[in-house]
């Protein structure tokens, strides 16, 4: 009675599932599980570091205004990582070792640098900077993909009934309705769905792939129940859960209806 | 300010037509100043069940092209002086009216009259949807069967979301459920539909309960509503209809061998 399909249309794509899947394969691949046994494990990480950009040469007003900066918030800035960057600099030739001293000594921990010309890789090597690549700003990266995020990650929650025809989705979230879901209306949430009223509709929980997600109702009468691409009509439904309390999840490729208490 | 109100219900048959000539007539009658408006272009009707089809002239669609005035088009009834038709064209289609003209027509009809009654055809096109795209108010006209049901449910989705009203983010449009064909004995055989039950699907307040009634068909061929027809049970439920579109609490009046429990939940609920 299951099967496995992409539920009405585009909406419910089962494909950014799949390529989550394969991605996290490739990272698998890369980082083999037997170095456990040598005592270490090597993995890439993402850290925030803050940049130091360089303008001009250093010169004593370049290291009282750094150590007054550091002073003002000696908790967070006190041996904290630092990387150099030096693409406002240009490529003139700069002493790496005196920079060095010059930003250790105002309390600061230099790890590397970054934006460098050519001529200027060998003495930063020297002086005990390594090289990074040029990347973005923090604040870019805050300002692009994280608060996208929380604009769409919102629950959505409905008190009016959902009409037959009427559809509702909550993308990358979960769907609360206060009201009933009637006959022919069609909710569907990529997170959870709960409903309060009679559910009379279709209900596409977990739409963009999420298995665990579930459909909570408190009078089942759907025409169709769908989690993660796995779905049952309302013939398949058993009679003794019918208008009753029930949660819905996904247990392998089955639909598993429990009597709410 | 005048209260538009749309007749509609997405199925066809169940006697929307009807109950604009009903309502329309027991609101003149009562002394407001009420038009009845058919959108049904291109199947006009409303001006045969008012009795007044050989004076059509000028038509709602005529009005909205500018080839003739509101008030050449607009017939006064004979029976009742404060109230008027805009029947329809019949040989034009329902893509001859455009949203504006509606809004125009409807805005200066507005002005003029306490009531402007919209006739809506079937269906869920153009022309549905222009008759409830100005409605304050809508009387959903729905029969005690599953299809007809749902088609009403439907409406009410699309009166939630593409209406004027909808559209403006204003106050949402004012539904009322008007329950007709309705017959106690295929309900008692469980032919049809409680009206308990689709109160409980379409869940909005209940304006009246019109009885299957013989009257009907007889006062649509002779082209009188049939409302005016005070023996009859159906013109007594629209007359009820009428005082409860008007503000008056009054019971739920139930045709013949109706228990009195039922009557009394029902009331109960819906008041």
């Amino acid at each position: 009675m299951m099967k496995r399909v992409g539920p009405s249309g585009a909406r419910a794509e089962a494909a950014p599932a799949e390529k989550l899947r394969v991605r996290g394969r490739d990272v698998a691949r890369e980082t083999p599980a037997a170095p456990r046994q040598a005592g270490f494990q090597l993995r890439g990480s993402a850290v925030t570091v803050m940049v130091l950009k360089l303008f001009a040469a250093p010169d004593a007003r370049f290291a009282r205004g750094l150590a007054d900066q550091v002073a003002t918030a000696p908790d967070f800035f006190r041996g904290a990582p630092v990387i150099i960057d030096l693409e406002q600099y240009g490529a003139d030739p700069i002493d790496f070792a005196a920079l060095g001293e010059l930003v250790l000594s105002c309390g600061l921990n230099p790890i590397g640098v970054r934006h460098v010309a050519a001529a200027q890789r060998d003495p930063a090597l020297a002086a005990g900077l390594a090289l990074f690549p040029a990347g973005r700003d923090t604040h870019e990266l805050v300002a692009g993909p994280a608060t996208v995020k929380t604009d769409k990650a919102r629950t959505v929650v409905r008190s009016e009934p959902v009409r037959s025809g009427q559809q509702i989705y909550a993308r990358e979230g979960d769907l609360i309705l206060l009201a009933a879901v009637g006959a022919g209306a069609e909710v569907i949430a990529d997170g959870n769905i709960h409903v309060y009223g009679p559910l009379r509709g279709r209900a596409i929980a977990g739409a963009a792939g999420d298995t665990n997600a579930r459909i909570f109702c408190q009078s089942l009468d759907a025409e169709l129940l769908s989690i993660a691409g796995y779905y049952c009509v309302s013939e398949a439904i058993e009679a003794k859960f019918l208008k009753q309390r029930v949660q819905i999840s996904l247990a392998g490729e089955q639909l598993v209806f429990e009597r709410l208490p | 300010m005048a209260r538009i109100i749309v007749m509609t219900s997405g199925k066809g048959g169940v006697g929307k037509t009807t109950s604009t000539a009903a309502l329309g007539t027991g609101l003149a009658l009562r002394g407001h100043k009420t038009v009845v408006v058919d959108f049904d272009v291109g199947l006009r009707n409303l001006d045969l069940i008012m009795g007044c089809e050989r004076r059509v002239v000028f038509d709602f669609v005529n009005v909205i092209a500018g080839e003739a005035k509101l008030h050449q088009a607009l017939i006064k009834d004979k029976r009742h002086e404060n109230l008027s038709i805009l029947p329809a064209s019949q040989t034009r289609d329902k893509e001859a009216l455009t949203k504006e003209g509606v809004e125009r027509v409807i805005g200066q009809l507005a002005q003029e009259f306490d009531y402007v009654l919209c006739d809506s055809p079937a269906g869920i096109e153009t022309g549905a949807l222009l008759a409830m795209y100005c409605a304050d108010e809508a009387v959903v006209v729905t029969n005690p069967e599953v299809s007809s049901v749902r088609d009403s449910d439907r409406i009410l989705g699309l009166l939630a979301s593409r209406t004027r009203r909808a559209e403006r983010g204003e106050a949402p449009v004012k539904q009322h459920l008007l329950l007709t064909r309705y017959d106690q004995a295929r309900v008692d055989r469980g032919d049809m539909l409680k009206v308990e039950d689709v109160l409980e699907i379409l869940a909005i307040p209940l304006l009246g309960i019109v009885p299957e009634s013989e009257a009907v068909l007889r006062a649509s061929n002779s082209g009188v509503p049939v409302i005016l027809d005070e023996k009859s049970a159906a013109g007594r439920a629209y007359a009820d209809a009428v005082s409860r579109l008007l503000g008056d609490q009054i019971e739920h009046r139930f045709p013949a061998a109706q228990g009195k429990s039922l009557f009394q939940r029902l009331f109960g609920r819906t008041a």
